[in-house]
């Protein structure tokens, strides 16, 4: 066998032809993968952010929306029920931990109005030794005026 | 993207080429499918992929060579991964009427299954693409010296395991072109 005739022959060889369906298979499915890539562009951040999960978050904001209503609802039901909003606490320049227990001892009040009537008034939570000090009560070592707002 | 009509212009002229190095390469019609359809989606996606070059059917055979690669990689992984081995290869010719061809056919797709990979490209792209050397080299990026004597061993092994049924089939052609043209002289 010749080398060169060898090679003529297997030259002369067909190759398969390429399957008749690929090619709608393939340029479409080419078509189909650079159309991401667009649209991409198109949409906005926060849209490609939201879209992967979007029951979760609509549910998310229905618990927000349940929650806010629920809220409003609270607040303007307290109004409805001929109740006098009274001012924030806060506004009556009362420090929260303050107006915390002073809303407490309104509420045991109001609670026990009709039987406790000898009941004595809550007692207010101590003060930093700073104020009393800035006060000039501390340092001249009158514990009996520290305690005063006790009694 | 190209426009459409640019891509199927692309594939009309490219893809016959593409698959028979690919089939040839991969041994395998699906892995040829995958990174015949790889080439085409990136040409979509990169649509100056093709912009300034001199020969696209290189550049594309160049393309496939990688996607090509990266398919063998993956059913390697896949195979060892599943321990199958698929013993049948994808005949890589074009059915042949006459059983003698079709069985030469056959020899010549074993034969070629049998080498490696790389030999396998060269006598492809040297043999059904008739690239020069140079132009291997440059597909395939290796030194054309290398490209020259991938093919040199690959023929020689291709040669040695045809050998008989080459040496076969010549000699039947011969008999009866023989044959035919002593007909010819006695009708003469």
């Amino acid at each position: 066998m010749k080398p060169n005739e060898f090679e003529r022959e297997l030259e002369r060889q067909p190759m398969r032809r390429v399957p008749a369906g690929w090619r709608r298979e393939i340029l479409a499915s080419a078509r189909a993968a650079s159309r991401p890539a667009a649209a991409a562009e198109a949409v906005p951040a926060w849209r490609l952010w939201l879209d992967p999960i979007p029951l979760a978050w609509a549910s998310l904001a229905a618990v927000w929306a349940v929650l806010i209503g629920l809220n409003l609802w609270l607040t303007g039901g307290a109004g409805g029920h001929g109740v006098s909003a009274a001012p924030p606490l806060q506004a009556r320049g009362l420090e929260p931990l303050t107006a915390w227990h002073l809303q407490k001892s309104e509420l045991s009040l109001l609670e026990d109005r009709g039987s406790t009537e000898t009941t004595l008034p809550p007692a207010l939570p101590p003060r930093p030794r700073s104020d009393l000090r800035r006060e000039g009560r501390w340092a001249d070592g009158d514990t009996r005026t520290n305690l005063g707002f006790l009694s | 993207m190209p426009d459409e009509s640019e891509l199927e212009r692309l594939y009309d002229e490219h893809a016959q080429a593409l698959f028979g190095f690919l089939l040839n390469l991969t041994r395998d019609e699906a892995d040829a499918r995958d990174a015949l359809q790889e080439v085409f989606v990136k040409l979509a996606r990169q649509p100056g992929l093709l912009k300034g070059v001199r020969e696209p059917r290189a550049f594309l055979i160049r393309m496939a060579h990688g996607a090509a690669i990266d398919a063998m990689r993956r059913r390697g992984v896949r195979e060892k991964y599943h321990e199958q081995f698929r013993a049948e290869q994808a005949g890589m010719f074009a059915p042949a009427e006459d059983p003698d061809a079709q069985a030469f056919r056959d020899s010549v797709s074993a034969a070629m299954g049998e080498l490696p990979p790389e030999q396998r490209a060269v006598l492809h792209l040297k043999l059904w693409e008739r690239l020069t050397f140079e132009q291997i080299a440059e597909v395939l990026e290796i030194s054309p010296n290398t490209a020259a004597s991938r093919y040199r061993y690959g023929l020689d092994k291709l040669r040695s395991q045809l050998r008989p049924l080459y040496d076969e089939i010549t000699a039947l052609k011969s008999q009866i072109s023989n044959f035919k043209s002593q007909i010819k002289g006695s009708k003469a």
